[in-house]
């Protein structure tokens, strides 16, 4: 019995100690019950608030909206609750709005249907929400300012590169013209001297003699254009066939050993197992007998100049190497250049490294070479492996 | 008293054509086909060499290098540059280093003999005519 008498204050105790508002709301819409944290939270005293509509408690832009939804509830209600993913307002005294979030449950006392409403302030959580979104917001802008920034880096980085490329390509037209300017404007100067002597002479030996020269120097200016335009010729890469290398060493040799002061250098090569390439098998052959010449051609006399073939699974590589004095530092970036030589005007144009440079890259492969400018150079030339299509 | 001529060129075909074209001229031609004979020949014909014909591209001594030595050993002798392709960055460079002229192939003779003959003018300027 004690403890029937008792149950009623407990109740209320419970009831006024939570610490969520804690609101009992009749059909009619009115306020019947408000607990002690309710009525702390939206700063009246319990008697104004009972008797009162509920949405004495709603702002007044969603006053018509809530009680739309409170009759709407009334005709079908079940527990629910409000305001937990979306942002609810209610509206305390003193006309501050605030956020909440509303549990809703039907019930009836004496058979009068009411509705239960449990409201907590989630001013506190809302705030550190609009943070924690603000601080992501935050972070999402930086990462994309991060990313345009990257972005106009590498945008600036491939214009610079395209800016190199295009001077590099410059240069190396600059360094061909200035070469053709040379091999060409020498015999030039030469014809013209000679026709200017030409027409001033009587006898007629030296006149004889004359023309000839005139004619000897025109066909030197014809082939070192003929010269030019056989390797100049971008992209003519068809009709490669499919060749061994270790063939195309071999020949170069035979013709390499025909050549005058290959008697005198030791050329020492071991042939390996066939090694397919595609390619044009005359031009590799050029490539090959080029760069032995200028090795036994650097050695003199006791020398020795040695030849091998590596091969792994992309590529195959062939370095010839030779004893002679070796290629200076600063020469090491030019022998490649069109018509740099170090030798003299009768031993060659300064066309061989060039032609072999564009010959390798043509076959889809490159060259390097490696001196320490004191003994010996090696050229190392790389090709992909051909995909023989068997099987 | 004889006037002479140095040509430094490694093309003998060249130093044929010029000495062609000086025919007929006060001038006897020297040739050296690289700076090593140039500067001999400099030392053994110190006085009577008026002018100097240079080339640039030569192997071994370039002729930005070899007209460096004859600033040096020779300073009063003109220097004029002839090279196979013209080069505006290069003939500043020359001019700068104080060459007498810059001339590129090919060069007519009318124009050679002429170039020859100014740089030529501005050597009797040092050189002492009675000695």
């Amino acid at each position: 019995m004690q403890h029937q008498d008792n149950s009623e204050q407990l109740l209320q105790l419970a009831v006024h100690a939570s610490p969520s508002g804690i609101l009992i709301v009749g059909r009619d819409g009115k306020i019947v019950f408000a607990n002690r944290a309710l009525v702390d939270m939206f700063g009246y005293v319990t008697d104004e608030l009972i008797g009162e509509a509920i949405e004495i408690l709603v702002p007044s832009a969603g006053v018509d909206a809530h009680r739309r939804h409170r009759e709407a509830f009334a005709m079908n209600p079940y527990p629910r609750v409000m305001g937990r993913q979306e942002h609810f307002d209610a509206v305390r005294k003193n006309g501050d709005v605030f956020p909440v979030e509303i549990g809703l449950r039907p019930g009836e006392v004496i058979n009068e249907k009411m509705v239960v409403a449990t409201v907590i302030d989630i001013t506190q959580r809302k705030s550190t929400e609009d943070r924690l979104r603000r601080h992501e917001e935050h972070l999402e802008e930086l990462v994309e300012e991060r990313t345009r920034a990257l972005h106009a880096a590498q945008v600036e980085k491939e214009r610079v590169t395209e800016r190199l490329i295009q001077t590099e390509k410059l240069a190396a037209i600059g360094t061909l013209v200035s070469g053709i300017g040379h091999e060409i404007n020498n015999p030039l100067y030469f014809i013209l001297g000679t026709a200017e002597a030409l027409t001033n002479e009587t006898d007629s030996a030296a006149r004889q003699r004359y023309s000839d020269e005139i004619i000897e120097h025109c066909r030197r200016i014809a082939a070192t254009v003929r010269n030019l335009s056989q390797y100049a010729r971008p992209g003519a890469s068809h009709n490669m066939e499919l060749i061994d290398l270790s063939d195309v060493v071999a020949a170069a040799l035979q013709t390499v050993k025909r050549s005058p002061g290959a008697d005198r250098v030791d050329i020492e090569w071991t042939a390996k197992p066939a090694v397919a390439i595609r390619g044009k098998a005359e031009e590799l052959q050029q490539v090959l007998f080029n760069i032995i010449r200028n090795g036994i051609q650097a050695c003199g006399a006791n020398g020795v100049v040695r030849i091998e073939t590596r091969e792994d699974d992309a590529e195959v590589a062939v370095s010839i190497s030779d004893s002679g004095p070796g290629i200076p530092e600063s020469h090491r970036k030019q022998v490649f250049d069109p018509f740099f030589t170090t030798k003299g005007p009768d031993d060659g144009e300064g066309l061989g490294l060039y032609i072999v440079q564009q010959i390798v890259l043509k076959h889809g492969g490159d060259i390097d070479l490696d001196s320490d400018g004191h003994s010996g150079t090696t050229f190392t030339v790389r090709f992909p492996v051909a995909e023989t299509n068997e099987g | 008293m004889q006037h002479h001529l140095l040509i430094l060129d490694d093309e003998e075909d060249i130093r044929t054509v010029i000495r062609r074209q000086l025919e007929g001229t006060r001038f006897e031609v020297l040739e050296a086909a690289d700076a090593e004979q140039a500067m001999d020949i400099l030392r053994d014909y110190a006085l009577t060499v008026e002018v100097i014909i240079c080339d640039v591209r030569m192997p071994k001594v370039s002729g930005v290098e070899a007209v460096s030595y004859f600033r040096q050993s020779h300073p009063t002798k003109p220097i004029i540059v002839l090279t196979g392709f013209p080069d505006i960055d290069l003939a500043v460079d020359f001019m700068k280093a104080g060459v007498a002229d810059f001339l590129v192939k090919p060069v007519e003779k009318e124009k050679l003999v002429a170039a020859v003959e100014k740089a030529a003018s501005t050597h009797n300027l040092f050189v002492p005519t009675d000695v």
